[in-house]
């Protein structure tokens, strides 16, 4: 180990830690699962403040990996570990925190097998920050593949799928993937006599039949995790059956980790032969993008609206890493960090308001009338997520739609209609929730947040708004 | 004199402990389960010292010979054979029945698998080979008088024979032709022949049949699913995690150090083999329904995997077959301890069906299972990856891309089989109340894991030290 102190090892320990404590902890009366509960939340909470204090350790402002770790794992073969960040891996990761604070909250009162649910999602944060802090190819397919596992317990535990062919061709798409880039990664490892850092992936010139197999296998595999055709099918099956808000947020974020490799992973100059295969992917990211634009608008059911949503703006985000363009990832990271957020507080509240819909038995038409408070921060998380200036949603958006509108208006016009679209479909649910006239007497007694829940949630609001002035608001000095 | 007799000091103190079994169970009248696993654990201890302190010591050069790859895999045998037999000692206690025969024949297994680590002339190996069948066959017989155990048995000792008889007809041919059967002078026979007759190639097909039919290495798996589900747990562990070490090393050496200037012509062959076990294994087991025929399917697939990779016969090639063969006998270890550890009514589950929901009421032993199953899907962060990447990284060395291709196929068809198991164990509802489970059992699983999680953390010892003990066999 090269590093006195390894802050970037010490992260992905933090919830791993956590998990350990969580799993070791008895699961019998309401005080010990709140107990869990607590110090799960703790853990992600206090590498909250690690990340934070990772920011003040990086120049924010130069590009390629920092703080780096290096491991030597093993002889023969040769391999080393290493951990690096930047601000686009580093902002990722704070993200997903937030997120997973925010998912916490909407799961706050399940007391239902808490454990095992704190556990996984502990273990699946874990695996998910080594993904972000690796910055060699052999570690970032070690949790490329290792967050499969607690997402796939997650998912048949909590994810309420009943029927076992979805469950299962979830997880074999995702292990196909796994396995297309594990060969990919011993190909690259041995062609270039070690394990290649992430940083230097992009320029590597390889002979164009290792090109073909080993950037098609790669690309295959981190196309799996991205909600595409043909790839689209297990994610809108999974997330319509999903009602825990914690696994809907940990769910959203795969393909987060797919959109993250097409960053380190596309060459900076793509080879001839691999630029027609980038222009056919674009073409049915297009495609993929308005069709399900399109289902979104005219499905009623709340959950695949979400989806929409959510599936429009990753392959949004997509394109704009094919453009290979520094500023526009740059622009990428920051309008994710927000997107993140909006989508995890709007799962929770969402999730929140189809419990008082159901304990009340009725419709949740104009629901939010009821309650004040939650109307205002969903109202506000729409409008910030549909990109009003309220989030760094909007000034980034923006930059990424002028590039892909630069790059080919064809394509760029085809994205717009699709955000527009789904922009349209959540108003159109905003305006059926705070509908009056729509309202039921019963639904009237509905209840709002607590004190601390809403507080919570002016904070979030508060991280948005601030990211919308500033997006490295937090970083002193930056 | 006296050192070449002190060198087999390891096997005679397993066979001494059947003489001390026997008259134990003649002339003590208090005896429990627990009697006969204090003496072989006894035993195996020593015969484990002793083995290390003779590691370098041969007994009649010709016939018999020590070194750091023959210690290797006798310590790893003595150390299995240790926890399981610990583990089975639960099996009698909770069924409250003699274990006398099966620690005997147990003990008398290990001392011929021993034997067949060590030994360097084809005789011995035949000896060997003959003492573990028997073995094999009368350990079946635990079960009482179960008709479909009777004829598991009786098809067993059929084929044990016949493959015995295979055998004795290569060392025939093979003397013939040699005027000898050691190792030593059939290798320098052969390396110095300027070519290889069809009567070479015959004569090695018929000596390495019975040590693939030892091995299970389809096509010669039949008896193994076969006996695996149907023998009581203590058997099936016995035969799944026992013989597989001194197996493999004895065809290694049998290949590297006797027929090495044919290998070439056989290769082809041993992949075929190895595919075949890789694809039947992962389709098979996706059939099953019953956990232990499953598992054993699941060994048939490693077992592909291992000669995939071994199929190499380079010091590479063998290194990575043996960091596969560690890797996934931890894990099947772990498998059969959770075997244990599910029971209800004082039955020990045999069906997934029953399983069901286990997690529920025995969270950490199904958590134990899960952490097993995806090491035996080799999947990272569990140590079954670095079984993974031994193997695989081999094969892209050695160009054999086609292998690759097979080997990650058969991978998703095997992971497939093991979801089964985890819904069952993790996503279904409870469909019985399961026994609490011994402590002793615990402790295995925890040590598993805790060996689980060092090796993967610092694998250097598995994948850099103890390969360099293999070293001698080259």
């Amino acid at each position: 180990m090269l590093n006195t102190f390894s802050i970037l090892s010490l992260i992905i320990a933090i919830p791993f830690m956590g998990m350990l404590f969580a799993l070791t902890a008895r699961e019998d009366e309401n005080a010990s699962t709140r107990n869990i509960y607590n110090v799960s939340l703790f853990a992600v909470i206090a590498n909250i403040v690690m990340i934070w204090r990772i920011f003040m350790l990086i120049d924010v402002y130069k590009p390629g990996f920092q703080l780096i770790e290096t491991f030597n794992w093993m002889d023969a073969p040769d391999i080393n570990i290493t951990f690096g960040v930047d601000v686009f891996s580093l902002l990722m990761i704070l993200a997903i925190h937030i997120a997973f604070v925010i998912g916490f909250l909407g799961v706050r009162n399940n007391l239902v097998r808490q454990k095992s649910l704190m556990v996984l999602s502990l273990l699946f944060l874990s695996m998910v920050t080594g993904f972000f802090v690796a910055a060699d190819i052999f570690s970032f397919y070690i949790f490329f593949e290792g967050m499969l596992l607690p997402l796939f317990m997650l998912m048949g535990m909590f994810g309420e799928i009943r029927r076992q062919g979805l469950i299962h061709r979830f997880l074999l798409y995702n292990m196909l993937g796994a396995v297309l880039f594990f060969v990919a990664t011993v190909f690259l490892f041995n062609y270039q006599g070690g394990a290649v850092k992430l940083d230097s992936l992009r320029q590597i010139e390889l002979n164009s039949t290792v090109e073909y197999f080993i950037w098609g296998a790669i690309f295959v595999s981190l196309l799996s995790r991205i909600p595409v055709w043909p790839f689209h099918y297990w994610i809108s099956s999974i997330n319509s059956h999903i009602k825990n808000p914690l696994i809907f947020i940990i769910s959203s974020i795969i393909p987060l980790t797919g959109i993250y490799g097409f960053v380190r992973f596309l060459p900076k100059h793509l080879p001839d032969d691999l630029a027609v295969y980038v222009m056919i992917l674009q073409i049915v990211c297009v495609v993929t993008m308005l069709f399900i634009a399109l289902i979104g608008f005219i499905n009623k059911d709340r959950q695949y609206k979400m989806f929409a949503y959510i599936t429009i703006y990753y392959i949004m985000y997509l394109l704009g890493v094919l453009t290979r363009v520094d500023v526009v990832l740059l622009n990428i990271a920051f309008s994710f960090f927000s997107y993140l957020i909006i989508v995890s507080a709007l799962e929770v509240i969402a999730s929140y308001l189809y419990k008082q819909q159901e304990s009340l038995g009725v419709s949740d038409d104009g629901i939010l009338c009821a309650v004040p408070g939650i109307s205002f921060v969903y109202s506000f998380l729409v409008l910030a997520g549909i990109g009003m200036p309220l989030s760094s949603l909007f000034l980034n958006n923006f930059l990424i739609l002028s590039n892909l509108l630069a790059e080919n208006i064809k394509m760029g016009m085809i994205v717009v209609c699709s955000l527009v679209l789904v922009s349209a479909t959540l108003l159109q649910e905003l305006f059926r929730l705070k509908d009056r006239s729509r309202l039921c007497p019963a639904a009237t007694a509905a209840l709002d947040l607590d004190k601390a829940g809403l507080a919570f949630m002016a904070f979030v609001c508060f991280v948005l708004i601030m990211s919308f002035v500033k997006p490295l608001w937090f970083v002193l000095g930056a | 004199m006296v050192v070449d007799l002190l060198a087999l000091s390891p096997e005679f103190a397993l066979l001494l402990s059947l003489a001390v079994m026997f008259l134990v169970n003649r002339f003590r009248e208090s005896k429990t389960p627990k009697t006969f696993y204090t003496l072989s654990k006894f035993f195996l201890v020593v015969s484990g010292l002793l083995t290390l302190l003779f590691f370098d010591r041969g007994s009649f050069p010709e016939y018999w010979q020590n070194n750091t790859y023959t210690t290797l895999f006798k310590l790893c045998t003595v150390l299995l054979a240790l926890t399981w037999f610990f583990l089975s000692c639960k099996w009698f206690l909770n069924k409250n029945r003699s274990s006398y025969a099966y620690y005997a024949l147990g003990t008398g297994g290990i001392a011929a698998l021993m034997m067949i680590v060590s030994a360097c002339h084809l005789a011995v190996l035949f000896a060997g080979m003959l003492g573990l069948f028997l073995c094999n066959y009368f350990l079946m017989y635990q079960n009482g008088d179960d008709q479909e155990v009777e004829a598991a048995a009786g098809r067993y000792l059929k084929f044990s024979l016949f493959f015995l008889l295979l055998f004795a007809a290569g060392m025939f041919m093979l003397y013939r032709r040699t005027a000898s059967l050691g190792y030593v002078d059939v290798y320098a026979f052969y390396a110095a022949q300027p070519q290889i007759l069809w009567y070479d190639v015959l004569t090695y097909v018929l000596l390495m049949a019975p040590v693939l039919f030892m091995i299970g290495l389809a096509p010669f798996h039949f008896w193994f699913a076969d006996i695996v589900s149907v023998s009581i747990l203590p058997v099936s562990g016995f035969y799944t995690i026992i013989p597989l070490f001194a197996a493999f090393s004895s065809l290694v050496n049998l290949c590297m150090n006797v027929f090495f200037p044919l290998i070439s012509g056989i290769k082809p062959v041993l992949w075929g083999f190895a595919v075949f076990s890789l694809l039947l294994g992962a389709v098979s087991a996706n059939r099953e329904k019953n956990l232990r025929r499953l598992f054993a399917y699941g060994t048939l697939y490693n077992l592909g995997f291992i000669f995939i990779t071994l199929n190499a016969f380079n010091y590479d090639g063998i290194a990575a077959s043996f960091v596969y063969l560690v890797v996934y006998m931890l894990s099947m270890l772990g498998v059969y301890t959770v075997f244990f550890g599910f029971k209800s009514n004082g039955e020990y589950l045999t069906v997934l069906d029953d399983a069901a929901g286990a997690f529920m009421q025995k969270p950490y032993i199904a958590v134990a299972f899960l952490v097993f199953m995806v090491s035996l899907a080799s999947s990272p962060p569990t140590l079954g990856f670095l079984g993974k990447l031994a193997a695989v990284n081999n094969l892209v060395i050695e160009g054999s891309y086609c292998s690759v291709a097979i080997v990650m196929v058969a991978l998703l068809l095997m992971i497939t089989a093991y979801l089964d198991v985890i819904k069952a164990v993790f996503f279904d509802e409870r469909k019985r109340k399961f026994d609490r489970a011994d402590r002793g059992i615990y402790i295995c699983l925890f040590l598993n894991i805790l060996i689980v999680l060092i090796s993967i953390l610092n694998p250097s010892y598995l994948m850099d030290n103890l390969e360099k003990l293999l070293v001698p066999v080259l």
